[in-house]
C-alpha cells in the first residue's frame, strides 16, 4: 500500500481513532499525541495487513494495541462523581442526558471491559471482539451480559 | 434497538468532534520518531551505550599511564567490569530492536510489551549490580592514587579490606537505586499492563 493510500484511508477511518482516545485519554494535548502514534504504529504494521479483515477492524486493533501499550497519564474521570464531570449549568436534554451518562458508565469500566463493550456497542460481532480481544467467544458474550447490567444499574443510579 | 446502543449512537457525534488532523500533519506523523515506552527505553539505553564506550576508551588511555602495577591490575578490572556492561547493554539492544507485532490481539500485544520492558528493566539493573559500583571503587581508587601512596596502602591488608567494605556497601546500593529509578519510571505502567493480563486471564483466553 502505497503511503497516500494509506493517510487517505486512515483520514477516512479516523472517527475509530477518535473514539478510543475517547475513551482512553483526558487531554487534548495527550489526544493529540496519541493521535499521531497510532498514525506512527499503523504505518509501521502496515506492512503485516494481510487484507483477510476490513481496514477499519484492522485500523481498531492497531489503535487498541497502541493506546493500551502507551505510557497513559492518570484518568481523572474516575474520581469524579457524575455531578462534578457534567458541567451544571448544561441545559442537557433527555436524550444527551442519557448518552452522558453512559460516557461517564463507561469510562469508570476497566480498561478490558472498556473495550470489549465499546466493540459491542459499535456492532462488531463477538467473533471479532474475540479475535481483537484475545479472549474466546463464549466469554465475550459472558461479559458483555455483564457489563451491560453494571453499565444500565450505573445509569439508573 | 436496546437502551444502550441507541445512547451509544446518540454519542458517536460526540465523538466525531474530536482530533482532525490535515494529510500534511498525518504524513509528518509517520516520518517522526515514537513517543512510545519502547522509544523512552531505546533512548536511556543509547546514552548508557555511550557512557559505556567512554569509559572503556578512558579505562584503555589510564592504563598506558598507570603508575604502578596495583593500579594497573585495578583499572584492568574497571575495564573487564566495563566491558562486561557492554556485552548486557548489547543483549539490551538486540532485544528492544525485536519489534512487537501490533496485528496480533490485545492480550498477546500487552503480554509482550510486559514481557519486553520487565527483561530491559532487569538488564538495567544487573548493570547496577556490576558497572556501577566497580566506576565508584576506581574513582576511589583513582583519588587515593592522587591524594596518597596507593602502593603504601595496598601493601597492608586493612587497604583490600576498606576497598572490599566499599564494594560491598556500593553494589547492593547501586542495585537498589537502579531498581527504585525504574519502578518510580516503569512501576506504575508495568502494573496497568499486569492488571490488564490478569483481567484477560480471568475472562477465559483460549487465543493468542
Amino acid at each position: 500500500m502505497t503511503e497516500e493510500v494509506f493517510l487517505s484511508k486512515v483520514k477516512a477511518h479516523e472517527g475509530i481513532i477518535n473514539k478510543i482516545l475517547y475513551l482512553y485519554v483526558d487531554s487534548k494535548e495527550d489526544k493529540r499525541d496519541m493521535y499521531q502514534e497510532i498514525v506512527l504504529q499503523a504505518w509501521k504494521s502496515i506492512g503485516r495487513f494481510r487484507g483477510d479483515s476490513q481496514f477499519s477492524t484492522w485500523l481498531y486493533r492497531i489503535s487498541l494495541n497502541t493506546v493500551m501499550t502507551f505510557i497513559r497519564k492518570e484518568g481523572r474521570l474516575k474520581q469524579e462523581t457524575l455531578d462534578t464531570a457534567l458541567p451544571v449549568t448544561m441545559a442537557v436534554s433527555e436524550q444527551s442526558d442519557r448518552s452522558m451518562k453512559l460516557m461517564f458508565a463507561i469510562k469508570q469500566l476497566n480498561d478490558i471491559e472498556k473495550s470489549i463493550i465499546t466493540l459491542h456497542l459499535d456492532d462488531y460481532s463477538n467473533d471479532e471482539i474475540a479475535e481483537i480481544i484475545g479472549i474466546s467467544k463464549n466469554n465475550v458474550a459472558v461479559k458483555i451480559h455483564r457489563i451491560k447490567d453494571e453499565l444500565k444499574k450505573k445509569m439508573k443510579g | 434497538m436496546d437502551e444502550l446502543k441507541e445512547a451509544w449512537n446518540e454519542l458517536k457525534t460526540e465523538q466525531s468532534k474530536g482530533i482532525n488532523l490535515e494529510l500534511a500533519q498525518l504524513k509528518k506523523a509517520i516520518h517522526s520518531a515514537s513517543t512510545g515506552v519502547i522509544e523512552k527505553l531505546n533512548s536511556r539505553l543509547k546514552a548508557k551505550m555511550y557512557y559505556t564506550l567512554g569509559g572503556i576508551a578512558m579505562f584503555i588511555g589510564l592504563l598506558f599511564f598507570a603508575p604502578n602495577n596495583i593500579t594497573r591490575v585495578l583499572i584492568s578490572i574497571v575495564l573487564a567490569a566495563y566491558i562486561i556492561g557492554g556485552l548486557i547493554l548489547n543483549n539490551e539492544r538486540k532485544l528492544i530492536r525485536e519489534e512487537i507485532d501490533l496485528n496480533n490481539n490485545l492480550k498477546a500485544t500487552i503480554e509482550n510489551f510486559h514481557f519486553k520492558v520487565s527483561r530491559v528493566l532487569k538488564y538495567e539493573e544487573l548493570i547496577g549490580l556490576t558497572l556501577y559500583p566497580i566506576s565508584a571503587s576506581a574513582g576511589f581508587v583513582i583519588g587515593l592514587n592522587i591524594e596518597g601512596d596507593i602502593d603504601e596502602f595496598f601493601g597492608r591488608w586493612q587497604g583490600w579490606a576498606i576497598l572490599s567494605a566499599v564494594l560491598i556497601v556500593l553494589a547492593p546500593l547501586c542495585h537498589w537505586l537502579a531498581k527504585w529509578m525504574n519502578r518510580m519510571a516503569f512501576g506504575k505502567y508495568l502494573d496497568q499492563l499486569e492488571k490488564n493480563i490478569e483481567e484477560l486471564k480471568n475472562s477465559g483466553s483460549d487465543r493468542n
